[in-house]
């Protein structure tokens, strides 16, 4: 996505392009390249161009959906995003930022996001481990010497076909073991993770790790802390679409 | 576990004479089907993905899906257990005719 691109003015297609005469005003941010529409079912505007960010003048209240896909249209698009808004009002401006990632965790909406795909997260810990997911991030250290202390797992498992990656944004102190990746195992707090990648050393700065995927079976998206000392904030967790 | 890795780092059960080779617990009591079909990038290294994109090691990543690897090595379990199972009966077998003998 293009930050600090200039926003655009437009009504699309044949609609009134004087965002002053607009019912309301739709901010819609996108990734560069894509195309985005906004449509209420009866009319429906296009951006004008694919550079990342348009203004939709909408001409009435009510529902409004967002779309944007980097392909011929959203249904058969690999890469594709929707944003619904429900409550249009007149002289109103939404502001929504699309994006091809499926955030599971954002430290920025409250927590857990897109319930319906992971049910939440829960956790698997030892006495001498502790554990948060809270509404800004979801912490975990290790006050325990021995090793397979701690797992924090999504509720749910899901099929990882749509997905080319799980990312994780995160800081930490210590140079304890910590796994982020994906299992099939929802129970065992000692198992290792089949896909992993490991985060070794201090990260005292926000750091975005990305753990490939690859596997049509239903996974457990997880977190796994090992051996002493650690202790790690995770700000935010999402899937990345197969493009 | 010893492994080799190729300039991919896809991993191998025996050497080429191409690969270099580490050894890890990761894939211990894996079956060559599982091992083969994973890539290891080890700590301190890097793998950058054909989109570009740079996985720091040490990583532990299916190329091939993994659900095809988690049958392999569980069709790999049921044999062994089927194979020590054989074993013990094998053993009990033997034992009783030891018994026998000593008997007679």
């Amino acid at each position: 996505m293009i930050l600090g691109n200039p926003i655009m003015i437009g009504g699309g297609g044949a609609g009134d392009s004087s965002l002053a005469k607009a019912y309301a005003i739709i901010l819609a941010e996108y990734p560069a390249g894509s195309t985005c529409i906004c449509s209420n079912g009866a009319k429906t505007y296009v951006a004008g161009n694919t550079y990342g960010a348009w203004a939709f003048g909408v001409p009435s209240g009510g529902t409004w959906v967002v779309d944007c896909f980097n392909g011929t249209d959203y249904e058969s698009s690999v890469s594709k995003a929707r944003k619904i808004i429900e409550d249009v009002t007149q002289h109103s401006t939404h502001s929504i930022v699309l994006d091809y990632n499926l955030m599971l965790f954002d430290y920025e909406n409250g927590g857990v996001v897109n319930d319906d795909i992971t049910g939440g997260f829960k956790i698997l810990k030892s006495s001498g481990s502790a554990v948060n997911i809270g509404d800004d991030a979801i912490t975990f250290r290790n006050t325990d010497t021995s090793s397979y202390v701690m797992k924090i797992l999504s509720n749910k498992s899901f099929s990882l076909v749509p997905y080319a990656a799980v990312g994780f944004l995160y800081n930490r102190t210590g140079t304890g073991d910590v796994y982020f990746g994906a299992t099939t195992n929802g129970t065992d707090r000692t198992a290792k993770l089949p896909i992993n990648v490991l985060s070794k050393a201090p990260e005292p700065e926000d750091t975005i790790i990305r753990c490939p995927l690859n596997s049509s079976a239903a996974h457990f998206i997880a977190m796994f802390g090992n051996t002493t000392p650690f202790n790690v904030t995770v700000k935010k967790i999402w899937l990345e679409y197969n493009l | 576990m010893k492994i080799f890795l190729d300039d991919e780092y896809k991993c191998h059960i025996s050497n080429d004479g191409t690969m270099h080779e580490i050894e890890i617990d990761f894939f211990d009591g894996k079956c060559a089907a599982y091992v083969e079909g994973y890539r290891f990038i080890p700590n301190g290294e890097r793998w950058v993905q054909p989109n570009g994109v740079i996985i720091r090691g040490e990583a532990a990543l299916p190329w091939r899906d993994y659900s095809q690897l988690a049958a392999a090595q569980s069709g790999y379990d049921e044999a062994d257990v089927k194979a020590t199972a054989e074993l013990a009966d094998l053993i009990e077998q033997l034992y009783e005719e030891d018994l026998e003998m000593f008997d007679a």
